[in-house]
């Protein structure tokens, strides 16, 4: 029977499962053309979600299959934060095109569910479960649209491959509790031989395919660049984040008291996707002539780092450095990323009806001149792409130098080095889009739609969030340590 | 916090806040506004200048900050000067606002970006020599990269975007090495971000060193630029809109050097030892070889870009001697750059902002024209080339002396060879001053150029001052840099030390040669260092006179016995 | 009477003014100049120079009555290492001894006079050309001053980039012809290439001796064994001797580019292109001769090294000949006084390369007189001719311009070496020098020296004779010669007082074998001093045989004889026909044995061409082309073949996660299996 302290500590989830049937009533009870309440409901209750995820009390649940402890906080706000922002550029896009409706919040929220309890799953049972609805939420608004094929294109995609990765997470948690008896990740460490190493790897194939690092990365740029703009920021901001949660708890639940030659594989294996990672996602954002699918690759690129960050958890001499490096690093990227995505939906080129697809809708040319025409978004969007590339001073390179001090105290220089070069083939490409807005004229073409309030109060609070973090950083560093520290 | 020096990095970042909520439409206020910032700061400036202390006793760092910035990562906001940063924060600031002047009518475009941009660099500059601790250092040594990224890139001539993509990217390719060698120091016994603890307290292995020490001096050695890592600079200076020209050459190529001389030496003494001769032997070579290239240039920016090659390796020369002579003259010689190119690249603005060309032969015969600009250009170019009185003389000998008397392998043919760059400059130079301003003029277009505005009177007379002064009385300028040194030396030698105990059989490595003969028969050393008069009507000895002791009395010719 | 006049401590602090005044006068000259107006502009000019001048005689004075003045100036620039020792330590310090105080009243005395014959001379240029002029002018007056003054090797380096850059601006002064301001800039750079060398000397000695104050040196050099080894610096493992003959072969090479000698002698001719009282003042009496200066300053280092003592005076006769032949076949006036100074500057550097500096230095103040003389005259005949020079347009002047035709002749006869003229015996002092030295390791170069010397006399004597004789003898042989008119006072008076020094001179140099010893060689007496260590090291005797000059007088007057038959008397028919014997050597000689076009051709274009092709091959091809552009296309290409994988079908996608999975199984069980 949960004690009320649990529930205290379940008060994000249930805050957000609560908003989310409300949504989903109000759709159906009232039925007045008049929605504009329910992004402000939506931010509201994402605001709410996040307070309380900041209050949570530390403890076990579900006798111990959840635990909500430092990480589970940090990670909750940071997926909260994501949700409002999300929510805010997410109104005037489905107004433009006319497909604002309920379920849009009702699922984003939900999804937002789902990665906060997927924040806290110490059970493998839990973390699929929540890796679920957080998934099919996300499918959904995927589709969203249904008008044209982009969407229901990269929705099914997502759900296939989503499917194929979810069964071999859900075959690896069989095996493994064949192996042991338990599903816990605690219980990792007992398990012994075959049995037990081809649970773990395929649980890790799971979650890598989450975190879309190479060579599990294959739907990303298509479901990325497919999803309606605003989802696409919510994915990059909150399913990473969740994603990464489980994924360090697993992996450090893999190297940790396992016997040494298991845990120096799966720190091989893992080492290995993240050098893929981070070259591959660059190598492939570097041609890419549509902004939204550069993102895609790019955060591909970043899932590399964040793995570093992951790699130097789980070394003894480094696990708070690197815990709070992914935090940090979590963090960092969401607000980047949210603003960024959300720079790129208001310049998106809309077709001339809903039903008719717009040809190259991202194009790099829409960016060229926008110093010119509208510095403010243009400056923004710098801020970001800047952020993105690591250049100080930003919350980007915070992360990064948080990222590979973490890599190199592990004594994990190879990767460090790694790192930092492919972080100036990133360089190369962010800084496209700057000579894009700064040094191109603009094109003839059609002004964009000015952006709508609250697009812009999200654009300038990603902003403002990317340029504080990167100077007056020590409070959230410290936060992150702190939350590290509370695992 | 608020200590002058903090007030003098920031003030400029402020001032550049303040501009962004200008209105866009006023170009003259945004104008009039930077130009008071940067004028005012270096008023500022002056403070730090006056109130210096380079006696012996004095503390190594003066008008220090020390407080936590994210001090969860370990990294602290330290800063202060020595009397090396001091001189380039000096120079910094003392450029700031004749930049801003020289830009006054070049730029018509997005003025108030364009001066907001200028401003946040100032900045950065100032904290990128003030800096103490190596996240700090770095975090400003790389913020420079995106003013001055935008600087080319919108306000830049026709090649702009190749130029300043591939200045951005060059530069920031070579200094993420050192980003990871700066974690590596963190995280050795007795590492820490913070500069000063660092130096004292870090030991790595030599071979772990010497590593570091690559990716510093790599990072470096692109910004210097040395050669062969030098092709960016000549694109990056052609394209520039004069402003741009003159803080890349003034101040961020002395980014390069300060950042050997404060952090690659200081900090990794044995390994600097092992590279010193290849460096040495790359600045001869870049000596040699951007004077080679200034002498085939076609294009006036391009030049004067090739010539800071040739300059900036008389520099690393000097700083490789690693003698008292050759690290002051290197110190010298970055200030003197920055006076005497970046006064070069002034002069090369006004000029193409009256003709809208580049190219020397479009020019020539001009003197008759624009006598004013023509005689202020002969001015520069000789200090550029080092003439006797003016500045560059001081520098160079100043190098050139101590590389011979240093103790490199070989430290005759480097100074020879180094020396080799005066001959080779006097060419190039003399050959664009006459294929510009001698002759007749042919080009129709040149007869009816305007002289010398008040405005750019205003801009060229600090350069003049400032070359004359330090030209012909050095000493307020070599003092401040005078502990800086003998402290490197210290470093240098004790390295040398530890070195000397695993091989005892080492030759020496750092420090003047004493005089070989002079040194048995020899009155003290420093007897003449401060001349006194003679005592009153007191005979004088004439050289080469009876007043010489030891020797059979001279026969004079005259009287001599047949 | 102020205190200086007799208390040398007084005066010593007043030596910065003999330089300060030139200087000052070119700072506001240059400054002003254009808005004070001719007169003030040479009245400036004038006083100061004449002030100068004023205080070099006092200077003069008591360097005579025996007392050297030293200034010493404040540090200029110093660098104290952590080791103590200050090897760089450069201080503003002047000293006058008999030398040096020779030595600047030649630059005062002759200068002011060229500044009074300037003042008309120049009268044609309009206020701004005047007033540049006599900021040049005076300019070079003040560097010069430091040069000679300087008590260090530094400042006297100074001084002597100085006075480059004087005469850099003063022969391009009429820059608006690109061929005066190419010749200006070919005389700076081949300066440099000669400061090169003095560079490496004046390094070497600061690495030897750890100061290059001219006293400390001496004292140090003194009864120096050269034998021993050295251990330590640049050269170790050189001999001491060694070094120092490094250290003055450097010190030679900037004074053969400065007092263009052999290989550095091309800028001299061309220089001419300046207005001709620069010609006279610094091509001629002053500038040119500071090698000598510099040679004779530092005897005592050149004494203890005989390679670079025979090198010297080898390259100083070889110099002589050389020019002097190039100058039989010149037309243009300037130009054969052109080369008859680099000739003379031969027989200079013969006199210091034998030892006898005295004598040397003798032929400097001579040839200061009786060439600031030709070449005044050259430039009154220039007036006179509408500022044609070419002797073959001349002829019959003697009538027309009384004055300058004198004077000319005296210092042909000067030149020449005719008794009793001044260059007569200091000439003869350094052949005799020549033929009587014995250079201890290299013997043979005294006589050579001698021989060659006494050709180029002979050669001399011929084309001075003939450009005398073709100028102003004869017949006009055209209609300006026909107009010519004499020139204004402010011209020919300095003309007049130089020719009575030309001759007057002489006194200084008689040979003590018939003047007897208290008369003879007064300049030998007076400058021992000077050089006592240097003869102390040579061991320099005197030898009284009177047969050198006799034989010297004879070489003078043959040719001299010749000459005049050809171009003024019976044999004119001669020349004409011995051009057409040997064409190819004619052409030859007059176009000055083509040095130019073989320096062109083996140094200026494959330089120019290396920094070409490097430029293309190392810059633009391999740097640029291959790392710095080819990388990012490189790694484009990469990118673009990676996203054609990237097609969008979910089969293959799904296969490669299939794949990777199983490999990644495959590696766990490969080791974490049993």
């Amino acid at each position: 029977m949960p004690s009320t302290m649990d529930l205290m500590a379940l008060l994000p989830f249930i805050l957000l499962v609560a908003g989310a049937l409300t949504l989903m009533l109000s759709e159906v009870f009232l039925t007045s053309g008049r929605r504009s309440y329910q992004p402000g409901l939506t931010v509201i209750v994402g605001v709410a979600a996040g307070v309380a995820a900041g209050l949570a009390p530390e403890r076990s649940l579900f006798g111990g299959q959840a635990v909500s402890d430092g990480v589970s906080t940090f990670v909750a706000m940071v997926v909260c934060a994501g949700l409002a922002l999300s929510a805010m550029a997410g109104t005037s896009w489905l107004e433009r095109r006319g497909i604002e409706r309920g379920e849009f919040y009702a699922l984003a929220l939900f999804g937002a569910s789902g990665m906060v309890l997927l924040a806290m799953a110490t059970d493998l049972l839990v973390a699929f479960i929540s890796i679920e609805i957080m998934s099919l939420a996300v499918y959904a608004l995927t589709a969203y649209p249904r008008r044209g094929q982009r969407a229901p294109e990269a929705a099914f995609k997502y759900f296939v491959l989503g499917s194929f990765a979810s069964a071999l997470l859900l075959y690896g948690t069989a095996l493994l509790y064949g192996a042991t008896g338990s599903t816990l990740f605690s219980s990792f460490s007992r398990g012994r031989g075959a049995l037990a190493a081809t649970g773990m790897t395929l649980v890790l194939v799971g979650l890598a395919f989450k975190v879309a690092a190479v060579p599990f990365h294959a739907w990303t740029p298509d479901v990325y660049e497919g999803a309606p703009t605003p989802v696409t920021a919510f994915m990059a901001a909150g399913v990473k984040a969740g994603a990464f949660a489980v994924l360090v708890r697993g992996f450090l639940a893999m190297t940790v008291g396992t016997p040494q030659a298991t845990a120096s594989t799966f720190g091989g294996i893992l080492g290995v996707l993240a050098v893929l990672s981070m070259v591959f996602g660059n190598l492939l954002a570097l041609p890419q002539q549509s902004v939204k699918r550069m993102l895609a690759y790019s955060s591909i690129a970043h899932a590399g780092y964040l793995i570093i960050g992951v790699l130097a958890a789980a070394s003894p001499g480094a696990r708070q450095a690197g815990l709070a490096s992914v935090l940090l690093y979590l963090a960092a990227y969401a607000f980047t990323v949210i603003g960024a995505f959300a720079v790129v939906g208001v310049l998106e080129r809309t077709g001339p009806s809903p039903d008719v697809e717009p040809v190259e809708p991202w194009d790099l040319s829409r960016f060229a001149g926008l110093a010119r025409t509208r510095p403010a978004l243009a400056l923004a969007m710098a801020v970001f792409m800047l952020s993105l590339a690591g250049v100080p001073p930003t919350a980007g390179f915070v992360a990064k130098l948080a990222v590979f001090q973490a890599a190199v105290q592990a004594k994990a220089y190879g990767l460090a080095i790694v790192g930092v070069l492919t972080a100036v083939l990133g360089a190369y490409y962010y800084l496209r889009v700057v000579v894009a807005m700064y040094m191109r004229p603009a094109e003839g073409e059609e002004a964009s739609a000015p952006a709508a309030p609250a697009v812009a109060a999200a654009i300038a609070l990603a902003a403002l969030a990317v340029v504080v973090l990167g100077v007056g950083t020590e409070p959230f560093v410290g936060l992150a340590r702190a939350a590290a520290g509370r695992l | 916090m608020p200590s002058l020096l903090n007030v003098v990095i920031f003030l400029p970042l402020a001032g550049a806040i303040a501009a962004a909520l200008l209105p866009r439409g006023e170009d003259a206020q945004h104008k009039t506004w930077a130009l008071l910032v940067s004028l005012v700061n270096f008023v500022l400036s002056l403070g730090l200048w006056f109130n210096f202390d380079a006696g012996r006793g004095a503390a190594e760092f003066q008008f220090e900050t020390h407080v936590p910035w994210i001090s969860s990562l370990g990294i602290g906001f330290h800063v202060g000067l020595d009397g090396v940063a001091l001189l380039l924060v000096m120079l910094t600031t003392a450029l700031g606002p004749i930049v801003v002047l020289s830009a006054w009518n070049e730029v018509e475009d997005r003025v108030k970006e364009f001066f907001i941009a200028l401003l946040f660099l100032e900045t950065a500059m100032i904290g990128t020599f003030a800096s103490l601790d190596l996240v700090l250092f770095y975090v400003f040594y790389e913020a420079i990269l995106v003013p001055m990224y935008l600087l080319i890139g919108i306000w830049g001539s026709e090649n702009r975007v190749y130029a300043t993509v591939k200045f951005f990217v060059y530069t920031f390719a070579a200094s993420v090495l050192m980003l990871v060698a700066i974690l590596y120091v963190y995280f050795h016994d007795g590492g820490t971000f913070d500069y000063v603890a660092a130096r004292q307290s870090l030991s790595v292995t030599p071979a772990a060193a010497i590593w570091l020490f690559g990716a510093f001096a790599l990072a470096f050695a692109v910004k210097v630029p040395m050669f062969p890592v030098h092709t960016w600079l000549p694109d990056a200076h052609t394209e520039a809109p004069t402003a741009g020209s003159v803080i890349l050459a003034g101040v961020l190529l002395k980014m390069g050097t300060f950042g050997f001389f404060r952090y690659a030496l200081p900090l990794f003494p044995a390994a600097a030892l092992q590279f010193r001769g290849v460096i040495a032997a790359l600045a001869v070579v870049g000596i040699i070889y951007g004077a080679l290239m200034s002498m085939v240039q076609s294009d006036m920016k391009r030049l004067v870009a090739y010539s800071s090659v040739s300059h900036l390796g008389f520099v690393m020369l000097g700083m490789m001697a690693i003698t008292a002579e050759g690290l002051t003259g290197s110190v010298y010689q970055m200030l003197n750059h920055g006076v005497s190119t970046g006064g070069l690249f002034l002069l090369v603005g006004m000029l193409k902002e009256r003709r809208h060309t580049r190219l020397i032969s479009d020019y020539g015969g001009l003197a008759k024209q624009v006598p004013w600009i023509a005689t202020v250009f002969v001015i520069v170019t000789l200090s550029s080339i080092g003439l006797p009185g003016t500045n560059g003389f001081v520098g160079e000998f100043l190098i050139l002396s101590g590389t011979w008397l240093s103790r490199l392998p070989s430290p005759g043919w480097h100074a020879a060879l180094g020396a080799t760059g005066v001959v080779l400059g006097a060419v190039y130079m003399l050959t664009l001053v006459q294929r510009v301003f001698l002759g007749k003029i042919d080009n129709p277009e040149n007869r009816h150029l305007k002289d010398l505005s008040v405005r750019e009177a205003f801009v060229m007379a600090p350069i003049l001052a400032l070359i004359a002064v330090m030209g012909l009385v050095p000493e307020p300028f070599l003092r401040p840099a005078r502990p800086a040194v003998d402290r490197l030396i210290g470093r240098m030698q004790a390295a040398e030390q530890r070195l000397r105990m695993e091989d005892p059989g080492l030759r020496p490595l750092v420090g003047t040669e004493p005089p070989a003969i002079a040194m048995a028969r020899r009155p003290p050393p420093d007897a003449r260092a401060v001349p006194a008069l003679p005592p009153e009507g007191g005979p004088v000895p004439t050289p080469g006179g009876e007043g010489a002791p030891g020797g059979a009395p001279a026969r004079n010719p005259a009287h001599g016995s047949h | 009477m102020p205190s200086f006049m007799n208390d040398p401590a007084a005066a010593q602090s007043y030596l910065w003014a003999i330089i300060l005044l030139p200087l000052a006068g070119a700072f506001v000259n240059g400054l002003f100049g254009r808005r004070l107006g001719r007169g003030n502009v040479a009245f400036v000019a004038l006083a100061m120079v004449g002030g100068a001048f004023l205080l070099s005689v006092m200077a003069f004075a008591y360097a005579a009555s025996g007392v050297n003045l030293r200034f010493s100036g404040d540090v200029w620039f110093r660098v104290a290492g952590p080791a103590g020792g200050t090897p760089v330590s450069i201080p503003w310090s002047l000293l006058v001894d008999r030398l040096s105080g020779t030595m600047i009243l030649v630059v005062t005395g002759v200068g002011f006079l060229i500044h009074v014959y300037s003042t008309s001379y120049m009268a044609h240029e309009d206020d701004a050309g005047y007033a540049r002029f006599f900021t040049y002018l005076n300019l070079f007056v003040g560097a010069m001053l430091i040069l000679v003054l300087g008590d260090n090797l530094v400042l006297t380096f100074v001084g002597w980039e100085g006075v480059g850059l004087a005469s850099y601006l003063l022969i391009g002064f009429w820059f608006t012809d690109v061929e005066k301001a190419s010749a200006g800039r070919k005389a700076f750079v081949t300066n440099r290439i000669g400061d090169f060398g003095f560079l490496l000397g004046l390094f070497a000695i600061l690495s030897l001796f750890g100061t290059t104050d001219y006293v400390r040196l001496s004292e140090l050099t003194s009864g120096l064994q050269t034998d021993g080894v050295l251990t330590t610096g640049v050269f170790s493992g050189w001999t001491i001797r060694g070094a120092l003959t490094f250290a003055t072969l450097g010190l030679f090479v900037g004074a053969a580019g400065k007092s263009a000698q052999l290989p550095l002698y091309v800028w001299l001719p061309d220089a001419m292109a300046g207005p001709t009282p620069v010609s006279a003042l610094i091509h001629a009496a002053t500038m040119v001769t500071a090698g000598v200066y510099l040679v004779a300053r530092t005897s005592f280092l050149y004494a203890l090294t005989p390679a670079t003592m025979a090198t010297v005076a080898f390259v100083g006769a070889l110099t002589a000949l050389l020019a002097a032949v190039i100058a039989f076949a010149q037309n243009d006036l300037k130009r054969v006084l052109a080369y008859s100074t680099v000739s003379q500057l031969g027989y200079m550097f013969i006199g210091v390369g034998v030892g006898s500096y005295f004598a040397g230095v003798l032929h400097l103040v001579t040839h200061a007189f009786f060439k600031g003389l030709l070449f005044l005259a050259a430039g009154s005949v220039m007036h006179g001719m509408r500022d044609d020079l070419d002797v073959r347009n001349m002829g019959g002047l003697w009538r027309r311009m009384p004055s300058t035709a004198r004077t000319f002749l005296v210092g042909t006869l000067a030149i020449t070496g005719i008794v009793p003229l001044s260059g007569f015996f200091s000439k003869d002092a350094i052949l005799s020098g020549a033929l009587f030295s014995h250079n201890a390791a290299w013997p043979a170069v005294g006589k050579i020296a001698y021989v060659l010397g006494t050709i180029a006399a002979a050669g001399t004597a011929f084309y001075m004779v003939r450009a005398f004789a073709l100028a102003f003898a004869g017949k006009p042989r055209t209609e300006a010669a026909e107009h010519a008119h004499e020139s204004s006072a402010a011209m020919t008076v300095p003309l007049w007082i130089l020719a009575f020094l030309s001759v007057a001179a002489a006194v200084l140099g008689l040979p003590p074998g018939i003047v007897g010893h208290h008369w003879g060689e007064l300049f030998a007496q007076f400058t021992e001093p000077v050089f006592a260590q240097a003869y102390r090291v040579l061991g320099v005797e005197e030898h009284l045989v009177l047969w050198p000059y006799a034989f010297a007088w004879a070489v003078a007057l043959v040719p001299g004889w010749l000459a005049w038959q050809m171009y003024a008397g019976s044999l004119r028919a001669f020349p004409g026909r011995f051009a057409a014997a040997f064409p190819g050597f004619y052409r030859l000689v007059a176009d000055k044995f083509r040095v130019d076009e073989l320096y062109e051709a083996i140094l200026l274009r494959p330089v120019k061409m290396a920094a070409g092709t490097l430029w293309k091959v190392v810059d633009v091809f391999t740097i640029e082309g291959i790392f710095v552009n080819g990388i990012p296309r490189a790694v484009n290409g990469i990118g673009d073949v990676l996203r054609s994988l990237q097609n969008g079908n979910i089969q293959r996608y799904a296969a490669l996660i299939a794949v990777a999975a199983a490999a990644l199984l495959w590696v766990v069980l490969g080791v974490g299996g049993n």
